[in-house]
C-alpha cells in the first residue's frame, strides 16, 4: 500500500464493500430476526451479541407495534420485482416505478424476466390471473421474458400484449402504442381488433396515424443495443421475415460538390455560381440550406454531419456541427455534396424550417434510408458523460415582462441614426396570442427569438457557448426574448472580440460589458450551471463515399 | 430535536415503516458494512436502527428527511460499534471472542481494507458520512450536499481534509507505527 501516491485510488479500490446477494440476505435476515423478537415478545428478549438492540426499557406496547408492522411487512416480503438501478430496491404491486435516471432503469421481475426502461418511462406491476401485468403508462420497455410457468403481460392504453421466453419492445406513445418483436413471438390484442401475431423484426401500430419505424432504431436506446440487434439478425433470418416497408425517396442523386467550401465562388469548372456557399470549417452550411417543397429534397454544398442531424434529429450547431454526434473520418463535416431526390407521391408537405426543427418524420426516414443505402451509414446509440450547462431558474425565479419593451430601453442610438428595421429591446416576456413568431437570431454579442420555448433557448445558448445545454427550468410555454453580453468568442469559430475603440457602424449600439451568464441571470432570471451528465448520443460505425448514382 | 406525532400500532403506521424499511435498509445496511467490515455488527445497527425508530417517536427531521436521517444513524452506530468494541478489547478480555475474526494477514487486500476501515474510523463523523456517500455509494459532491443540506463548497472541502487525514494516518500505519 503507497497512500502517499494517491488516496482516491485506495479509497476507490479498498473501501469495504458489500455484494448485492449480501446485502440483499442479511436485509432479510434482519426481517426474520426483528419478526421472531417480536413474537417472543419484549420480557423474553435476549440480548444482541454485541448491542442491547432491544432495549430493556421495550415495553408491550412497542413489542404490539412491531408485530404489527412485521405481519404486515411479511406477508408482503414476496416482492414481484426489484429495481436493479436502485440497489435491488423492492417493488410492490401497484407502486409506480419511474425511470426518472437520464441513464433509464431495469426491473427484475420475480422469474427472472428483465423490463429495461427507458429514461422517462413510468410503469407498475398487477397480478394477473396467470402471471404479472406490466402496466405502461408511457415510455418504452424492452421485456426480455424469461421461459416461464405463467405469463407475462405488457398492458398500454390500447394494447395488450402477452408472451412467454420472448424479447420485444413497447412503446407507449401519446398517439398510440407499438409492439416490436426482437426474439420469439408475441400475441398482441388491440381494442375491438382479432389478435395479431408478431414475429422477430415485426411491429404493430395501434393507429394508422403512427410511422414505421426500424426495430433496430427503435431499439437503439438500449443498453443492450448491440445485443439485441446482433439477436434480431439472427431470428430475422432464422425464419426469413421479410423487411417491412420503408418510406424512401422516388429517385436520389448524390455527387460531390465542384467547389471547396470557403472558395471564392469559383470551382474547378469555372465560373459556377454557388447557391448558398459553405464558409469552409462549418459543417451546417448555410441556414438557408437545404430547399425542400412538397416533393423535392434539394441541398446544395451539404455535408454528411449536416444530412445526419437533420436526418436523426439533431441540432447542427452553426459553426461548429451537432453535439451530439461521434466518429467518422473527418471528410463527413468538410466534403460537400449537391443532394436532390424526389418525394414519392402523396407525401406530406414540408419545410426547411420543419426539418430543421425536427418536425418532418416522413422526410427524415427518407433521408436516414437514403444514408443507409448510398452512404452505407450504421450508427447506434449510447449514454456518454460530457460536460453540459444546465438551465435553471436563478433565485427569485424568472423575470418576466409584460412586454420587453414596458421594462428596459437599450441605450439610444445616436440621433439621426437611420433605423433598420426593428430594433429589440432586452427582456423576456411571455408570448401571446397577437405577437410575432419570428426568428431565432443570434451572433457573438447578442440573442433574441420570438415564440420559442425554454428547449429552443438552451438549444440557442449551446450553440453560444459550445456545449450542450439541457432545459432545467421546468417553465413551460412561449417566450419572446432579446438579450446583449460581452462578446462570446463561439467556439469553431474565427472571430475575436472588436477592439474597445473601434467606431461603431450606425446601427450599432455599444456593447454590453456582461458576459453572458451575467447578462441571462440579471435580466432574464436564469442560470447556467456547469456540470457532468450522462447525455444520449450517437456514434458512426460505419460510413462509405456515396455510392454512384 | 423537534417531536412529530407517536407512531400507533396500526395500519397507516405499519404501512409507513414498510416502506421505510424498503427504502432505506439496503442504503444502511451498506453503509454500516463499509464501516464496520463485518455482516454480524451490520446486522445489529440495522435492527438498532429500525427498532429504535419503532420505539420511540419520529423524529421532526426524520420526517422531514427520512434518507439523511437513517443515513446518519447508521454511520453514527457503526462508529459507536467499532469504538465500543475497541473499548471492550482493551477493557475486558473476555469480550473479544465475541469480536470477528481477525483478518488473515497473508491477505494483503484484506490488511489494506482494514486499515483504511480503521483510519475512516478515526474520522470525524461528518466527514465520514461524506467519506461514504461518496466512495461507497457514488454521489457527487451536489448530490451529497443536497441529501446532508450543506453547500457544495463545504462538502469538497470536508472531502479534501477527510483524504488529507487519511492519507497520514495510512502512511503512519504502513510505516509500522498504527495507532489505529
Amino acid at each position: 500500500m503507497k497512500p502517499e501516491k494517491n488516496i482516491d485510488e485506495i479509497l476507490d479500490r479498498y473501501i469495504t464493500s458489500a455484494t448485492t446477494e449480501d446485502v440483499e440476505s442479511h436485509c432479510d435476515q434482519v426481517f426474520q430476526q426483528l419478526q421472531s423478537r417480536a413474537q417472543d415478545a419484549a420480557p423474553h428478549a435476549k440480548p444482541a451479541r454485541h448491542m442491547n438492540w432491544l432495549r430493556i426499557g421495550m415495553v408491550a406496547a412497542a413489542a404490539a407495534i412491531l408485530f404489527a408492522v412485521l405481519l404486515g411487512v411479511s406477508s408482503r416480503a414476496g416482492a414481484p420485482a426489484v429495481l436493479e438501478s436502485e440497489n435491488s430496491r423492492r417493488i410492490e404491486y401497484g407502486e409506480t416505478v419511474r425511470a426518472n435516471d437520464a441513464t433509464g432503469s431495469t426491473l427484475v421481475l420475480a422469474d427472472k424476466s428483465r423490463i429495461e426502461m427507458r429514461s422517462g418511462s413510468e410503469l407498475s406491476l398487477e397480478r394477473a390471473d396467470d402471471g404479472v401485468r406490466i402496466r405502461l403508462n408511457k415510455g418504452d420497455v424492452i421485456v426480455s421474458a424469461a421461459k416461464q410457468h405463467g405469463h407475462l403481460y405488457v398492458q398500454t392504453n390500447d394494447v395488450m400484449v402477452s408472451v412467454v421466453g420472448t424479447v420485444f419492445l413497447v412503446k407507449a406513445e401519446a398517439e398510440g402504442s407499438r409492439v416490436a418483436v426482437i426474439e420469439g413471438e408475441v400475441r398482441v390484442q388491440q381494442q375491438g381488433a382479432n389478435e395479431t401475431k408478431l414475429r422477430p423484426g415485426e411491429q404493430v401500430m395501434s393507429k394508422p396515424i403512427m410511422e414505421w419505424q426500424p426495430v433496430s432504431e427503435e431499439i437503439s436506446w438500449s443498453h443492450s443495443a448491440p445485443t439485441h440487434l446482433a439477436l434480431l439478425q439472427q431470428s430475422t433470418t432464422s425464419i426469413g421475415v421479410a423487411p417491412q416497408p420503408r418510406e424512401a425517396f422516388d429517385v436520389v442523386s448524390i455527387r460531390q460538390s465542384a467547389v471547396v467550401a470557403g472558395g471564392g465562388g469559383r470551382g474547378p469548372g469555372g465560373g459556377v455560381r454557388r447557391r448558398n456557399p459553405r464558409p469552409a470549417g462549418e459543417p451546417c452550411g448555410s441556414p438557408s440550406e437545404p430547399v425542400v417543397d412538397p416533393r423535392r429534397f434539394d441541398a446544395s454544398e451539404t455535408t454528411v454531419h449536416a444530412l445526419i442531424a437533420w436526418a436523426y434529429g439533431l441540432d447542427c450547431m452553426n459553426w461548429r456541427g451537432s453535439d451530439l454526434l461521434f466518429g467518422g473520418p473527418g471528410w463527413l463535416k468538410d466534403d460537400g455534396f449537391e443532394v436532390q431526390a424526389v418525394m414519392p407521391d402523396g407525401s406530406p408537405s414540408y419545410n426547411a424550417d420543419q426539418l430543421r426543427s425536427h418536425d418532418a418524420p416522413k422526410l427524415q426516414m427518407m433521408l436516414k434510408a437514403m444514408l443507409a443505402d448510398r452512404f452505407k451509414l450504421v450508427m447506434h446509440h449510447e449514454m456518454k458523460e460530457m460536460p453540459v450547462y444546465e438551465l435553471t431558474l436563478a433565485k427569485g425565479g424568472p423575470k418576466l415582462t409584460v412586454r420587453p419593451e414596458a421594462k428596459k430601453v437599450d441605450p439610444p442610438l445616436p440621433p439621426g441614426t437611420p433605423r433598420y428595421g426593428e430594433i429589440p429591446t432586452v427582456g423576456l416576456s411571455i408570448w401571446k396570442e397577437g405577437d410575432d413568431a419570428c426568428c431565432p437570431g443570434w451572433g457573438p454579442t447578442d440573442l433574441g427569438a420570438k415564440k420559442q420555448t425554454m428547449a429552443d433557448l438552451a438549444r440557442i445558448l449551446s450553440g453560444q457557448i459550445g456545449r450542450p445545454v439541457l432545459d432545467r427550468t421546468g417553465l413551460t410555454g412561449e417566450y419572446n426574448y432579446y438579450l446583449r453580453f460581452a462578446f462570446v468568442e463561439i467556439p469553431g469559430t474565427p472571430g475575436k472580440a472588436p477592439l474597445p475603440d473601434a467606431p461603431l457602424r450606425p446601427w450599432e449600439r455599444p456593447p454590453d460589458p456582461r458576459t453572458i451568464f451575467t447578462a441571462l441571470e440579471e435580466e432574464f432570471g436564469l442560470r447556467l450551471e456547469s456540470t457532468k451528465e450522462k447525455v444520449e448520443v450517437w456514434v458512426i460505425d460505419r460510413v462509405e463515399r456515396p455510392s454512384e448514382n | 430535536m423537534s417531536i412529530a406525532s407517536v407512531p400507533r400500532a396500526n395500519e397507516p403506521v405499519a404501512a409507513e415503516f414498510e416502506e421505510i424499511f424498503r427504502e432505506h435498509s439496503r442504503m444502511v445496511y451498506r453503509t454500516a458494512f463499509t464501516i464496520t467490515g463485518n455482516h454480524p455488527d451490520a446486522d445489529d445497527v440495522l435492527q438498532n436502527i429500525f427498532l429504535t425508530l419503532l420505539e420511540r417517536e419520529f423524529p421532526l427531521d426524520f420526517r422531514t428527511s427520512a434518507r439523511a436521517y437513517l443515513y446518519r444513524a447508521a454511520v453514527n452506530m457503526s462508529l459507536k460499534v467499532i469504538r465500543s468494541r475497541k473499548r471492550r478489547r482493551l477493557a475486558d478480555g473476555v469480550e473479544l471472542l465475541e469480536a470477528p475474526p481477525p483478518l488473515t494477514e497473508a491477505n494483503p487486500d484484506e490488511e489494506t481494507r482494514r486499515s483504511l476501515r480503521e483510519a475512516i474510523a478515526r474520522l470525524k463523523p461528518r466527514a465520514v458520512e461524506i467519506l461514504i456517500l461518496r466512495y461507497e455509494h457514488g454521489y457527487s459532491d451536489a448530490e451529497i450536499a443536497k441529501m446532508l443540506g450543506k453547500s457544495r463548497g463545504t462538502v469538497a472541502v470536508t472531502l479534501y481534509r477527510a483524504r488529507a487525514k487519511l492519507k497520514k494516518l495510512l502512511r503512519v500505519h504502513s510505516g509500522g507505527n498504527d495507532e489505529a
